[in-house]
């Protein structure tokens, strides 16, 4: 089972820790773990007061949706429940800009499921983040390239 | 032909909408299209280095959201995405 999507931080709807709840809630897990990515104040010695992200979103999903089936292979855990959801557009700090939600039957599963997808979502997704600092400056951050 | 060009992440700057069109000849590769985009920093932003070093890390995709390689020929009007280095999460 997996959800995916992409919050727009300039919309009604929020990224919540609760709609992860709701869908990873089943009596089949027995372990459940949440990653949640967030906004901090200092980078690189930068006072940072958010960040702006942009995302290419079919790309975005399909990474997501590909990462998601591969965990099969890659780290043979067949049953499990998986929530994805990132943010796009302005994130003020401590606000949260990803909520990755794993569920499996065991807790040595759920480890190692939640700390593959993020590895992999920074390494594969077409996201960026635009930090603001401030001193009023603004600056895209470098990132891995995938120009093979 | 006419070929549209969307900007994401750093390459934002580059304009104020977001995409770039670009004419190009049929049969051209995205190597040529990644010269014209250096072509069109150096006309517009004084040959921004840091916009230029942009380009040449970036990976270009197709409509389609497959990463084409800079051999990929353009045989007919259609529209890319350039894919500045990433970094999410």
């Amino acid at each position: 089972m997996l959800h995916t999507k992409i919050i727009d931080a300039s919309k009604v709807e929020k990224i919540e820790i609760s709609k992860a709840e709701n869908f990873l809630n089943q009596s089949k897990f027995g372990a459940v773990i949440y990653f949640v990515g967030t906004v901090r104040d200092l980078n690189e010695n930068k006072k940072v007061t958010g960040i702006t992200y942009d995302a290419k979103e079919s790309m975005v999903i399909k990474s997501f949706e590909e990462i998601y089936e591969e965990v099969d292979k890659k780290l043979n855990i067949k049953e499990k429940a998986v929530f994805i959801e990132h943010v796009k557009g302005y994130v003020s700090l401590k606000e949260k800009s990803i909520i990755i939600g794993v569920a499996c039957k065991h807790r040595d599963q759920a480890f190692a499921l939640s700390r593959y997808i993020i590895e992999e979502i920074k390494k594969r997704s077409p996201i960026w983040k635009k930090e603001h600092y401030k001193n009023e400056d603004s600056e895209w951050l470098k990132g891995i390239s995938l120009n093979n | 032909m006419k070929i549209s060009v969307e900007l994401f992440g750093a390459a934002r700057e580059f304009s104020n909408k977001s995409h770039i069109d670009f004419e190009v000849i049929e049969n051209s590769s995205i190597k040529d299209l990644r010269n014209q985009m250096i072509d069109f920093v150096d006309l517009n932003f004084k040959g921004n280095e840091t916009f230029k070093r942009i380009i040449k890390s970036s990976a270009f995709c197709s409509s389609d959201d497959k990463i084409v390689s800079d051999n990929y020929k353009i045989v007919k009007k259609q529209n890319f995405s350039i894919i500045p280095p990433i970094g999410g999460g």
